[in-house]
C-alpha cells in the first residue's frame, strides 16, 4: 500500500450493471474508472488504473461479442493488496474450443483434467494458455517469445482480448458455478 | 471515419473517432485495406482523435499492417494517449508497429 492512502483501507466493493450495449461501454467505463480514483487518489495508482482501464474494456466488449445476454455485472473490490474486477454473467460458458481430446471438454470439467494446459492461441510472439485448475476453474497464462523482425511471413494473432486481459492482470481465471450456472471471468491486479 | 492527408513518402490516416472498439473495427478495416489497394501501401495511422483502443480494433489493425506488408507496405502508428501507448507497450506491439509519439519525430 503506498504511503500516500490509508493504512487502515477497509474493502470497497461495487457492482455495475451493464447492458451489453456498445453505446452503454464508454460512460460505464468511465464510471468505473472514477470510482477507482475516488477510492485510489494517488497518483501512484496511476499505471495500475490503466491497466485496469484496458481490462474493463476487454470485459465490456466480451460481455457483448460473446457473452449472448443482456445483462453483465462488473464487480469492484479493492483492498490493502489488489484490486480485483470480475465480470459475471448466466450466459454462454466458455468454451475451450483448441482442445483436441475427446469427448470434449464441458463444464464442469472432469477432476482427471485438472492441471492439463490448453493452448488458446498462438502466432510467433505469443502462446496464450488455460490451466485447469479444478473442475470449475481455469487460469490464463502466456509464454512470450522474443520478437525479432515482423515480415508478411510472421504468423500474428487478431484476436487479442484474453491475451490483453491476462497480460494487464496479476492473475486473471475463469470460473463457472454450475449451482447458480453463473460464468466468472476475474482479473485481479496487485497494488 | 478517417480523414487522410498526403505527406511525402506515406498518408497520414486520422482516425475521426473516440471509441476504437467493435462497433467500427470491421468499418476501419475496410477503408484501410481499400487505400492499400489504390496503392497508398505507406500508412501513418494518427489516434490523436482516440480515447481509447479494444482488442477487436487492434485486431483490425494488425490484419491491415499484414495486408500492407504483403505488398512491400508498412503502417504505423502516432499521437496515441498514455493508456493505448501502456497497452502497445504491455503486448509489445510497439514491436510490431513502428511507433512514433508525434508526426514530427519521423523526421527527427
Amino acid at each position: 500500500m503506498h504511503k500516500d492512502t490509508l493504512s487502515t483501507m477497509t474493502e470497497i466493493k461495487r457492482d455495475f450493471t451493464f447492458s451489453n450495449d456498445s453505446l452503454s461501454m464508454y460512460p460505464l467505463l468511465n464510471e468505473i474508472i472514477s470510482c477507482l480514483k475516488i477510492h485510489l487518489p494517488s497518483e501512484h495508482y496511476d499505471f495500475k488504473i490503466s491497466n485496469c482501464k484496458q481490462i474493463l474494456i476487454e470485459l465490456l466488449t466480451n460481455a457483448i461479442k460473446h457473452s449472448n445476454t443482456d445483462i453483465t455485472i462488473i464487480s469492484i473490490c479493492i483492498n490493502d493488496a489488489s484490486i480485483e474486477i470480475t465480470k459475471s454473467d448466466k450466459g454462454r460458458k466458455f468454451y475451450l474450443n483448441n482442445y483436441t481430446g475427446w469427448p470434449p471438454l464441458s463444464w464442469p470439467l472432469d477432476k482427471k483434467y485438472i492441471g492439463e494446459k490448453i493452448k488458446i492461441y498462438d502466432d510467433d510472439i505469443s502462446n496464450l494458455y488455460a490451466i485447469i485448475k479444478s473442475d470449475n476453474r481455469i487460469v490464463f497464462e502466456i509464454d512470450e517469445y522474443p520478437i525479432t523482425k515482423v515480415t508478411s511471413n510472421s504468423n500474428l494473432l487478431e484476436h487479442y482480448g484474453l491475451l490483453i486481459m491476462t497480460k494487464f492482470s496479476s492473475r486473471f481465471y475463469y470460473l463457472y458455478n454450475e449451482e447458480t450456472n453463473v460464468n466468472q471471468f476475474t482479473a485481479i491486479i496487485n497494488v | 471515419m478517417i480523414e487522410t492527408l498526403s505527406r511525402s513518402g506515406y498518408l497520414l490516416v486520422k482516425i475521426k473517432i473516440k471509441e476504437a472498439n467493435l462497433d467500427v473495427s470491421d468499418q476501419f478495416k475496410t477503408e484501410l485495406i481499400n487505400l492499400i489497394d489504390q496503392g497508398e501501401t505507406n500508412l501513418m495511422v494518427s489516434f490523436s482523435d482516440v480515447a481509447y483502443v479494444d482488442s477487436s480494433f487492434l485486431g483490425a489493425l494488425v490484419s491491415v499492417l499484414k495486408y500492407a506488408m504483403a505488398k512491400q507496405g508498412s503502417v504505423s502508428v502516432v499521437d496515441l494517449n498514455k493508456d493505448i501507448k501502456n497497452l502497445f507497450t504491455l503486448i509489445r506491439m510497439n514491436k510490431v508497429f513502428k511507433v512514433y509519439n508525434t508526426e514530427q519525430d519521423v523526421f527527427a
